[in-house]
């Protein structure tokens, strides 16, 4: 499972200095109801790291954002179940909303769209990879 | 059931370190630490940009691209020409040379386009491999042959943000052939001259200008860069002014290089 999370890690972050989709939402919402693992919290300071630099914007702003992000989705994992496709979408589709949104990105509602079909994809390749004999809904 | 651990401190360092970096970066005090990774980060998204632009369905054809690039050559002629004809009646003190020596363009290769989703949208950004070390500074023009591409909006050591003229935040002081001054600016997603009298007489197909817009730093837009071409004029004669509709002749999608238009050290 590792080298499939390593691929779609770098896919991500080249695919990010091409497009404003922010694909890394995606993959995050995917990482963190897979693996529940707190260290999802420096792969989302990675990421706004990385996408801050390419985009020459103040470094921190985006993994600060990122950060916050992985944390509600943890609160939310507490009281909820969260390892459903529906989920990941829906998390998906507001996290990339509020990420285009507050850097004033534009047709945001099509790439928090694309961006939620991608991290269902993420979710079911790391899934079957994680638990191959498990159904995901 | 097993109890996981707390995710709790691990979230606390993290947001700690976040806002410690962004306090040093908006500080300037990163610099360093910044410049050594866009230096690898920018080698990615060369990479990532250059595969993208090379996919079959993003590039057009090469025929395409030579006919796009003689008629670039052939209105920057007609450019030429027009400017000595003023230039012939005008008198010989008065003589300048208008457009950007080479000595003052400096390559850069396009290394992002953020904004761009081909088939969906045009990009409105581009990122540049030439940043603050290469004497790249905010405001300066980005040109390619005669034609503006866009304005640098923000730069760091090695990097810099092109602002393109059909970017909703760039707006700028610009003429037709016959002298009407405008605003262009980009109204609704149209690149828009604006401000233009209605004692102005524009026409469709005339050719748009820079006016000129260069501070005491010699940073700025250079006069008679081509902006694009008219398409179609809005006159109202109840209105104060009247505007026109304008197209740049540039592909900003299948755009690789420009050139920056640096002050003079």
């Amino acid at each position: 499972m590792i080298y499939i999370f390593l691929i779609l890690t770098f896919l991500t972050m080249f695919v990010s200095a091409i497009t404003t989709i922010p694909f890394s939402v995606g993959l995050l919402v995917a990482t963190t109801v897979i693996f529940k693992k707190s260290w999802v919290f420096f792969l989302a300071f990675g990421f706004g790291l990385f996408l801050d630099l390419i985009t020459v914007r103040v470094l921190g702003y985006s993994s600060l954002m990122f950060t916050i992000f992985v944390l509600i989705l943890f609160l939310y994992e507490r009281k909820f179940e969260t390892r459903n496709a529906i989920f990941v979408f829906i998390a998906s589709f507001l996290g990339s909303l509020v990420y285009l949104r507050v850097f004033n990105y534009q047709q945001i509602f099509l790439q928090s769209l694309i961006n939620s079909l991608f991290a269902i994809i993420f979710f079911k390749l790391l899934w079957l990879k994680s638990d191959p004999h498990s159904e995901t809904t | 059931m097993k109890r996981r651990g707390s995710f709790w401190p691990v979230f606390l360092v993290v947001v700690f370190l976040c806002i410690l970096i962004s306090a040093f970066s908006v500080s300037g005090k990163l610099n360093f630490l910044s410049s050594f990774l866009e230096k690898g980060v920018s080698g990615v998204q060369n990479v990532s940009f250059g595969v993208f632009q090379r996919l079959p369905f993003v590039s057009e054809s090469t025929k395409v691209k030579k006919l796009e690039e003689t008629n670039l050559r052939l209105l920057s002629q007609i450019v030429s020409v027009e400017k000595l004809k003023d230039e012939n009646t005008a008198l010989s003190d008065q003589f300048q040379t208008s457009y950007p020596q080479s000595m003052q363009l400096l390559r850069a290769d396009i290394i992002g386009a953020p904004d761009f989703i081909p088939g969906v949208s045009l990009p409105d950004v581009f990122i540049l491999n030439k940043g603050a070390k290469d004497n790249v500074r905010q405001g300066c023009a980005v040109i390619i042959k005669d034609n503006l591409v866009g304005v640098i909006s923000s730069v760091s050591d090695n990097l810099s943000k092109v602002n393109l003229v059909n970017n909703s935040s760039v707006s700028f002081t610009a003429k037709t052939q016959n002298g009407a001054v405008g605003v262009i600016k980009n109204a609704a997603g149209t690149l828009t001259l604006d401000n233009i009298l209605l004692s102005e007489d524009i026409g469709i197909g005339g050719l748009v200008l820079t006016k000129g817009d260069i501070d005491s730093d010699g940073v700025g837009i250079p006069q008679d860069l081509v902006v694009g071409k008219i398409i179609s004029v809005e006159k109202n004669p109840s209105s104060l002014f009247q505007r026109a509709k304008v197209e740049s002749f540039v592909d900003f999608g299948n755009l690789f290089t420009v050139f920056v238009y640096i002050p003079n050290k």
